[in-house]
Order: structure tokens, then sequence, then C-alpha cells
């Protein structure tokens, strides 16, 4: 049977839609197309654009409530003009991508360093159960400790465990100013070393990330009239050799950012890859990706905690998930073959696809093991 | 005693030889029978005190098998009643399990045991420059266990969070005794974050048997400035301001002049004379960053209508001032023999509202209130003092504390911030949560719990233990179980 698409713009239409439906997924722009699975037969694909607006936003309380089908663009427009942001950077707002969606796929952007991730900003959440039933967690309050965190769970819960309908983040004030770094350090290893050595350092880093074979970029924010000062401390602490160049506070900066946030360097490649790592898995993980040949790219994004591989062709997702398995790895598609979607290390599915049983009893949802 | 029980406690005999690794004795039972709530004591029928990670595995498995409940507890500081005993069950005492078991410092993480003390790991990570960030008040004795199982905070988290911010991946035995890896060591997972499920989770799901947590670089540079006010209206818009003007502070702090009063008689601190209230400010940071914020502080803290105001000059001036704020909630025993400790959350903007409330309230039952809150959250601690040797001064201190967590949920905000429901606050859930959400709740919770073990009768108003009413004596009092010190 075809799949049956739904446009429901209010809570109400959307609870009728799951208690009609068999089986459901709920979309948003599909901005992370490689986690869909409308390749699935009879679901129903709640399509989520329609239910949107900002709810509630108040800046001096530091957080905003929106519809899930709200945009990413439109909510960062509302908190600058009040000069604040959301700082776990939210990914690919100029395509399109929507509240829902993004906390659905759990993606933080390059610039998350700060403060933390989009999980840290998660204050509140509602979801529609498999029966169209009301589910709440957390508050609309900036600290909260009644219940267990729904907000949290439902990151990365992939449209598997109910449909994300309204949330409420934590917001804060806009650093001033901004200013970059790029390195060439001598090699990979060296590149993180340096990264690793940074971090430890208490700078108010935003971004760090590291494209192979050697370069590194790390961007600061601050009040603007300290930003040189803490860049020279950056360099200080440099091997004299490896050269610094500086991207000065201003357009320019910004936009270099925004557009590691949208993966335009991805643009030209089929698939795009999020892999979990930590700092010493990044020069194994890059050394065996080589073998992949000039059909791969990558970065190592958030301090090196998450690889973002982009693959030519489609077909080298088979030879990836290969790759992630022997490092033991996990990763997703964010774009790509949907018969792929979860690559490498597999053993977080069992435990997820336990508790997602547990709030959709009557399994309208899809698994995550599916 | 039943026939199983009795095969149950042969068996954990068995699990844990020696003399004192099972406690039996009404003596030892008589140590875990409270928390840091203190109001309530219940007698559990064993302390099992495992020594590694499998002792934790094996016991969880055995209890289990039989159906018996449990309770994991760290140092007992809960504010909430959460590591109360169960009087039909076990306490697991997981203080030997204390090692810090992996520091990777250029990763900034380390890999600890569940009865580390939050204090001795950043004692441990001094020298490299980093720190673990979550500072609730009880530092120095509380465990990293008990700050993950009820989600702490402290007096920094409207910059850097809570205890889950700083929780990147955990090892976990469920209440059936199944072992999970939960999270990521880099903080950035695939698929669902059930690392953030697990954490403030209250003990209901199961226990952390290795908890792997985030390092920061520690601040270079503070500028603690603590301001006196003629009203605590005025200290409460004061925050406003500093809110407005686009500044992070890492924290800020209210005391009225009780608690003031309190922390100077027990650990002598100074503030202000002839004020109602102090604001404490502290900026952290870069040298330059705070260089250039502590300018635009000082002209926002000139504006407020401040009467008062001492910068801290030196590293020590500035402990002085976290010394004196830290101490309130034991420096309350200095001016009342008891005292209930609140911990409500109201939007930021309806502090002042809430304050005023809980003042009238206070005179209305005729009850000394000392608050102290953590102003950048909107985090209430209302110290609601009363005698306990008074014929029924702890249930009327008992009905304010009710009439103040409800203030909280009528200004759209929260039961608690960082003390957990635990067995306090149980019966004010449904008053945030609706029948549906609780009840999802309940499945997430048999998913991990299916026998309902793993500290059973705490944060659900359910039935299996009546609800500990507020008004009147508890159930397990009636029935000679349990008793109010």
């Amino acid at each position: 049977m075809p799949n049956l698409i739904v446009q429901p713009t209010t809570f109400a239409e959307i609870a009728e839609a799951c208690m009609a439906s068999e089986r459901l997924l709920p979309v948003g722009a599909q901005t992370k197309s490689g986690l869909l699975a409308e390749d699935a037969a009879d679901l129903s694909i709640i399509d989520m654009r329609g239910h949107n607006g900002i709810v509630n936003y108040d800046p001096s309380e530091f957080l905003v409530s929106a519809k899930a089908g709200t945009t990413i663009a439109q909510l960062a427009q509302i908190l600058a003009a009040e000069g604040q942001y959301l700082p776990f950077d939210p990914v690919l707002a100029d395509h399109g991508a929507t509240l829902g969606g993004s906390i659905a796929s759990g993606v933080s952007g390059p610039c998350r360093l700060l403060y933390g991730g989009l999980r840290d900003f998660m204050l509140e959440v509602q979801m529609c159960n498999g029966e169209g039933r009301e589910v709440r967690g957390g508050g609309k309050v900036v600290k909260n400790a009644a219940g267990f965190d729904l907000p949290k769970l439902l990151v990365g819960s992939y449209g598997r465990m109910g449909i994300i309908t309204e949330a409420t983040l934590k917001v804060f004030p806009q650093p001033p100013g901004t200013l970059t770094v790029r390195v060439n350090a001598s090699s990979l290893r060296a590149a993180v070393d340096i990264g690793m050595k940074l971090l430890a350092l208490p700078l108010p880093i935003s971004a760090l990330e590291i494209e192979p074979p050697q370069t590194l970029l790390i961007r600061l924010a601050g009040p603007l009239d300290s930003l040189a000062g803490m860049a020279d401390r950056i360099t200080a602490q440099l091997p004299v050799r490896q050269a610094a160049q500086r991207m000065e506070p201003g357009a320019d900066e910004t936009q270099f950012w925004y557009e590691r946030s949208e993966f335009a360097w991805a643009d030209d490649y089929a698939a795009l890859v999020r892999v979990a790592i930590a700092h010493h898995q990044c020069v194994d993980l890059t050394q065996r990706l080589t073998q992949l040949g000039d059909a791969c790219q990558c970065v190592l994004s958030c301090g090196a905690s998450v690889a973002w591989i982009a693959l030519r062709e489609l077909d080298d997702q088979v030879a990836l998930d290969q790759v992630l398995s022997e490092l033991t790895l996990a990763g997703v598609a964010l774009r790509g073959p949907k018969s792929l979607r979860f690559l490498g290390d597999r053993r977080w599915v069992a435990p997820a696809d336990r508790i997602r049983h547990s709030l959709d009893t009557s399994s309208k949802y899809l698994k995550f093991g599916t | 005693m039943s026939l199983d029980f009795a095969t149950f406690m042969d068996r954990l005999r068995e699990l844990l030889p020696g003399d004192d690794r099972l406690l039996e004795q009404p003596s030892a039972l008589t140590a875990f029978q409270s928390d840091g709530l203190t109001a309530f004591a219940v007698h559990p029928r064993a302390i099992a005190i495992p020594a590694t990670s499998q002792d934790v595995i094996e016991i969880v498995k055995l209890c289990h098998e039989f159906n018996v409940p449990f309770v994991a507890r760290g140092s007992g500081t809960s504010l909430s009643g959460g590591s109360l005993p169960h009087a039909d069950g076990i306490v697991i005492a997981l203080n030997r399990l204390d090692r810090i078991l992996r520091i990777d410092l250029p990763g900034r993480i380390a890999v600890v045991q569940p009865g580390v003390i939050n204090s001795k790991l950043t004692q441990a990570v001094a020298s490299s420059g980093l720190h673990y960030a979550p500072d609730p008040s009880s530092q120095q004795v509380c465990t990293i266990g008990g700050n993950v199982a009820f989600n702490s905070g402290g007096a920094h988290c409207l910059k850097y969070g809570m205890t889950s911010n700083h929780v990147l991946a955990m090892k976990m035995v469920l209440a059936d005794g199944s072992v999970i890896d939960v999270g990521t060591e880099g903080g950035e997972g695939i698929g669902p974050d059930l690392c953030g499920l697990m954490v403030g989770s209250e003990g209901l799901l199961g226990i952390a048997i290795e908890v792997t947590v985030k390092l920061m670089p520690k601040p270079e540079s503070f500028h603690t400035v603590l301001a006196g006010y003629k009203s605590l209206t005025t200290a409460g818009e004061a925050v406003a301001r500093i809110i407005a003007s686009g500044l992070l502070p890492a924290a800020l702090e209210i005391m009225d002049v009780l608690s003031m009063r309190s922390a100077s008689a027990a650990v002598g601190a100074k503030y202000p004379s002839n004020v109602e209230a102090v604001l404490i400010v502290e900026l952290d940071g870069t040298a330059e960053a705070v260089a250039a914020e502590k300018i635009k502080l000082s002209e926002l803290i000139a504006a407020s209508g401040a009467s008062e105001v001492w910068v801290a000059r030196d590293a020590d001036e500035r402990a002085t001032i976290w010394k004196g704020r830290k101490s309130v909630f034991s420096a309350v025993g200095r001016l009342s023999p008891d005292f209930i400790v609140q911990d409500g959350v109201v939007p930021r903007g309806k502090l002042g509202h809430a304050l005023e409330e809980i003042q009238r309230l206070s005179r209305e039952a005729n009850i000394a209130v000392a608050n102290v809150f953590h102003a950048g959250d909107g985090n209430l601690h209302p110290l609601i003092m009363f005698d306990g040797r008074e014929e029924g001064a702890l249930i009327r201190a008992e009905h304010l504390a009710a009439k103040i967590v409800q203030l909280c949920i009528d200004l759209g905000g929260s039961i608690t911030g960082e003390h957990g429901v635990g067995m306090e606050k149980r019966q004010f859930l449904s008053g945030m949560f609706s029948e549906d959400s609780i009840q999802a709740m309940h499945c997430l919770r048999r998913a991990c719990d299916p026998l309902e073990i793993a500290n059973r009768g705490k944060m659900f108003p359910s039935a299996e233990a009546p609800a500990l009413s507020l008004y009147g004596a508890h159930p397990l009092e009636t029935a000679g179980i349990a008793s109010r010190m």
C-alpha cells in the first residue's frame, strides 16, 4: 500500500492521525533524509511542518517554547533580535530544518563547544504517543529535577519513540564577538594533540574542528576587546614552525562557520554519516578512511567528539560500515541509502528498543532495529 | 521472616562473606535509617556493602530473583528522602566503590565508581588545571553516584548546568540485573539519549556502577561581588537587570537576613549591616573577558540601589563569601532545632512575587522561614524552622512546606530544582504532570525494573506504598515501622 501523508496543524489533528494509523513516522523538512524510513510500507507519514509557531519567548527567562514544525531559522531570528542564541549550534537551518527534526536527529553543530550540545539545552518536551495521548516531561524553567528526563531521552529518538510536538529550550546571550584561528599542523596526530591541549585551557573555545590531513580550526567567543589577546594565547601554545592564520571578527568569519553548520563542504557527496568518537580514535579512523580513497571526505568536529564522513558513492557506505564495525564506532547516515541507516557498532540498538517499546506499547512507531 | 527472605539472606551471606559486608544488627540498621531528610526513619532488613561492581550486579540479580526491594545509597545526603530505606528491603551501600578508575587528561574525562566523593574528584585532577564542575553544597561528603541519581545542582548551574550536563556515559546495572552501557566518551551519541534518561532517575531504574564525567578547565579568573540591599525585592530586581544586560554570570545567589544571621553564627561569615538581603554575583572566565565584564557589572550594581558593595580582592575573600553561602543549610541549625528545606523553582520573573508570598505564608503560619536561593535559576531554598519537640510543630511546618511547593506549581515552576522528588514530594508530582505523562514514566520504569524493586515507593505518588501525607502521620508511622526524629 502506498504511504499516507498527513499534514496536521494542531495537536488534536496529530492525535487523531496517531489513533487512525497502524504505523507512524513523523517528518519535518526532511533535511536528514537518511533517518526517514518511507521505504517501509503502510506508513502514515506525519508531516509536522504545519504544526509551527513560537509558543512562548521571554528573553529574561532564558527559554523559548515552540511547536515542533517551527523552523530553526525562524527561532534563530527571533532570538537574535533579543541578542540571544541557541548555543548548541543547530545544523541545516538554511535547508529548512525544524525544531522537532533537530531534536529527533540529536545533531548539534560545530560551534557547540562553549556550553554543550542539544541535549544540554532541552528543558521540556511534549509528545504524542501511539494512542494519541499527550505526554510531557521536564518543565518551563531553566532548572528542574522532577520526574524522568524525557526531554533528553527524545534527543536522538529518530521519530521512533513518539511524535515530538513541542519543546522548550534554554537559550543564552550571544557572545559579543567571535574570531577564528586556522593552524596547519605537522600531522593529523599533531592536530589532535594541539586541539586537546587547547581545550584544556580556560579559553572560551566555541568550535574546534580538524580537517584531515592536518588543518585545525579554532573559534573563540567573547567580548570583542578580549579576542585578540586570547588568539595570541592560542598561537603561543603552538610549536614555532606551525603557521596560524586569523579570521578577524566580521561577516566573513560568521559566514564561514554558518556554512560549516550547513555542511556545505559535503554538498556534492551522496551520503553524510555522523560517527561518535573520542580523541584517541581519530588517527585510527582517518587512516582507515584513506583506504576508501578520494570517494570519502572526513571532518573531525566538536573537539574531536564527532566525525562527519561524506561519501561520493552510496555503495561506499557498506565499506564504511565495515571500517566502523572493526573500530567499534557507531554511526548514523543523515543522508544516504536508507537500507544502511545505522552503521558500525550497533550495541546501542537493543537497549534503545527496550526503552522505546515501553513508550510505544501499541508498536506504532518503527523500531531502531529495523 | 518468610522462608523466601531467609533463603535470600543466606544467599546474600554467601555472596558477601565476612562480618563487615552484610549488616543486620539493629545498631547498624539505625545508622542507615535516615538520610538528609531526617524527619523520616525506616529500619531496612539489612545493609549490603559491596566491594566491587560485580558484587553490585550479583546483589541486584538476587534482589530481582527474590523480589526484594533495594535502595542504593552513597553518603545519604539526600534532602528529599531519596535514600530512605524500604522496610521490607535492603540498603546497598556503595561507599566502598570509591575508586577513580581512569583519568584521561587530554580527553578531559574521568571514569569513577559511584562511591567517589564529589570534591575528591576535583582534588585528584587539581594539578592539571581541570575540575569537576557540579558543586552541590554537600560536595565535601556527597558521592558522584548520589549526584547522578538525583541530578544534583549547585551554585553554578545557570552557566554550567546540572550533573546531567556533566555525565557523558555510564555502566548501569538495571533493576532486573542486566548490565547496559549508555552514552559516549565524547558526549555526542548515536540513538536516543539513554544516559540523559538515567541521570536523575532517582535510583528507580538501576544502579550506576561506572560513571564517565566531563572535566572542565578551571576558570582562570573570578570576580565575586557581594551587594547588600534594603529589601529582597530590590535584590531580585538587580538580578533581572543583570540578566537583561546580556551578561552570563557563573552564579547569582540571594540570601535573606535570617540566612545571613545563620551563616554568621555558624562560620563567622560577615555581611553588610542594616540590609535585608545580599546578592552574590560571580563572573568567571579568562582574565580578558572578566576584565571587560566586571566594568559592566559594577555599573549595573551601582544603578541597582545596593546600599553596600563588597568585591572579593583575592581567592581567600572569594572563598569566605562562598563558605558563608554554602554553610546556610547546616547553619540554620544554630537558629532552630529543626528545619525543612524546600527546593521549588519559579520563573525568574516571578521570584519577587514568590518571595512575598512565602513571607506572607510564613507570617500567617507564625513559622520563621529563612530564604537562600539560586536567583539566576529561580531555584528557591526556603528553610522552614521549627522545634520538633513541640507538639504538632512538624505537621505545621509540613503544611507550610506544602503550600510553598504548591505556590511554585501555580507560578508555572517546578517542585524541585536539584534535590529530587524522593519520598518528600511524591504527592506533588501529579501537580506537574498529567496522568498520561506519569503513566509514561511508569512504563519507562517497568522496562528497566519490572518488579519495581529499585527504590520502591519513591518519586511516584503510587498506591503500592501509601503516599507520605504531609497532613498527618505517615502510614508507616502508624504501623510503628517508621518514626520521625
